[in-house]
């Protein structure tokens, strides 16, 4: 027999693992309690003012001089892509618009998902909010809502 | 700076696809590693060092798989390595393999690489692994997967530069073209435009065959310095260039977020590595990362292979088709071949190697020689680009 060719009985094993994670959150905690309770906490470079929500704990350019600072939690939609979203190991999904989101008073973008609002076009105005179903990681408790535009 | 030679003297790939026979990757890199080997025309004896490409132990169950591999293969005693790099962990094995080479560490090494994505973990599971790859605590877990931040990318471009649908569809419609004539393609059946822009819509604008295959499949090259290379009557395929680039990992904390800066940066290097001062003069063949047909497009433009906003155009005036000036993605990309991470970059070169060579497929073969060919890859949204620029010899 060939070693390289299997032979018609080849046997698959059925494995189903559960395995529990206790996931740290690291310097990024405050962000993501802050998420919980529906606040949006970025940080800020002292040296540039340059503002990351989500944070980085680094500037590119200036080094590892962040420090936090909370914005209003309002922002407006760059671009959109109508999807489909499972939250994961919660068994939550449903279709739902993905942005990526200029928050007020950021540098940076984040990619969130808007509730309710299959129509949200780029320059619609939204809001944070906090998601009150299931959620196994705090990231899952941010939504956004829309609050005005298109 | 002259850059010591090195040659891919050999090389094998193991059909991409879903492996419903239950092989699993400790067979099919045997099955690449020794058939690499022979088509080298060198022994297993000979080969110094194995540098392995694999992106996910979660797919395959096998954690430090480097080790297994090469006594799999009976070459336990060398020293070997793995390297992981996302989507292009088969590109940059690639890489780690020819520094060893340029180093005098080495004369033959046997890079492989392998993904065990398709047949192993339901496809939801893995897409969720894949998801992880990402910022796993801000957009992984948040259900951010690959085809969300693609699309989110693509939907930009379209917006600043005019892309439409039916474009992107005219990617998936070459490269499926291309694969059906490919033995070794997961995706051998071609597809119509009026078919691409019917099937079901997965994150807008990408539909389902938009989207690249998730494949089990393995490859292998042998490396070599060039007083060490076997004479044999085939052109030789020198590495002219091997370069790399990183971007920041979410994309909204890129200034454009539709453009893959990392890739123009590793092409920029590659092409002067090569001397290359005119890419789309000078390279005469390429297979690009298609995670997603637009990605091909958003490639083609930061590679300088297209004004950027003008691939599609380009494409449309036949410029990227099998019979075109500057065919792209002749074994079908990701899209028709299939996306195997671990195996991808390593598959690319060894087809660029057979192409330059004349002896790919004969339905896809070039008619006409080609100097230069260029290999590109990446991981995340074009996070981290590894560009190669092959060349043919003699």
């Amino acid at each position: 027999m060939n070693p390289d060719e299997p032979s018609a009985d080849i046997v698959r094993a059925g494995l189903t693992f559960s395995w529990r994670y206790s996931h740290g959150l690291g310097a990024l905690a405050p962000f993501f309690a802050a998420l919980t309770q529906g606040r949006a906490l970025a940080t800020q470079c002292p040296s540039c003012r340059t503002t990351w929500f989500p944070p980085r704990m680094t500037c590119p350019d200036h080094g590892p001089l962040a420090q936090w600072r909370e914005l209003a939690g309002v922002g407006t939609v760059m671009t959109v892509t109508r999807t489909t979203l499972s939250l994961p190991l919660t068994g939550r999904g449903a279709a739902a618009v993905m942005a990526l989101i200029a928050m007020d008073g950021a540098s940076n973008l984040v990619v969130g998902r808007i509730a309710g609002a299959m129509d949200a076009e780029p320059g619609a105005r939204v809001r944070l909010a906090v998601d009150a179903g299931a959620t196994v990681h705090p990231i899952q408790s941010m939504v956004f809502e829309i609050v005005g535009g298109r | 700076m002259t850059r010591p030679a090195v040659y891919v003297i050999g090389d094998a790939v193991r059909p991409f696809g879903r492996a419903k026979d239950g092989s699993t990757p400790r067979d099919w890199i045997r099955q690449v590693a020794h058939a690499a080997i022979e088509d080298a025309g060198i022994a297993a004896v000979d080969i110094d060092s194995i540098v392995l490409g694999s992106e996910s132990d979660h797919l395959t169950l096998q954690l430090s798989p480097a080790a297994l591999m090469c006594d799999e293969i009976g070459l336990a005693g060398r020293p070997v390595m793995r390297v992981e790099m996302g989507g292009a962990s088969g590109a940059a094995a690639v890489d780690a393999g020819a520094a060893q080479i340029m180093a005098g560490m080495a004369r033959f090494v046997l890079v492989i690489g392998f993904e065990h994505a398709a047949s192993h973990l339901a496809p939801d599971d893995v897409r969720l692994l894949y998801g992880l790859s990402f910022d796993a605590d801000i957009e992984g877990l948040a259900g951010v997967q690959a085809v969300h931040l693609y699309a989110l990318s693509i939907a930009e471009h379209c917006r600043q530069l005019g892309t439409t649908e039916r474009d992107l569809a005219a990617v998936a419609v070459k490269n499926r073209g291309n694969a059906a004539l490919n033995p070794l393609a997961h995706r051998r059946v071609p597809v119509s435009l009026d078919e691409v822009l019917a099937s079901p819509s997965v994150s807008t604008p990408y539909k389902v065959l938009d989207c690249s295959a998730l494949s089990d499949g393995a490859a292998a090259i042998v490396l070599a310095a060039k007083d060490a290379a076997p004479r044999r009557p085939r052109r030789g395929v020198r590495i002219a260039a091997a370069a790399s680039a990183s971007d920041a990992v979410r994309l909204g904390d890129r200034r454009a977020w539709h453009r893959f800066e990392a890739k123009r940066r590793a092409a920029a290097a590659a092409y002067r590595q090569a001397d290359i001062a005119d890419p789309v003069a000078a390279i005469g063949m390429a297979e690009v990362y298609d995670a997603f047909s637009g990605a091909e497009l958003q490639s083609l433009e930061m590679l300088g292979l297209a004004p950027e906003g003008r691939a599609a155009w380009l494409l449309s005036d036949g410029m990227f088709e099998r019979d075109g000036r500057l065919p792209v993605n002749l074994s079908g990309g990701l899209i028709g071949q299939g996306g195997a991470p671990g195996a991808t970059g390593i598959a690319q070169i060894a087809g660029l190697t057979r192409m330059l060579q004349g002896r790919y497929w004969p339905e896809l073969q070039p008619q006409r020689t080609t100097r230069y060919a260029l290999a590109d890859a990446h991981s995340g949204v074009g996070t981290v680009s590894v560009v190669h620029v092959l060349e043919g010899t003699g």
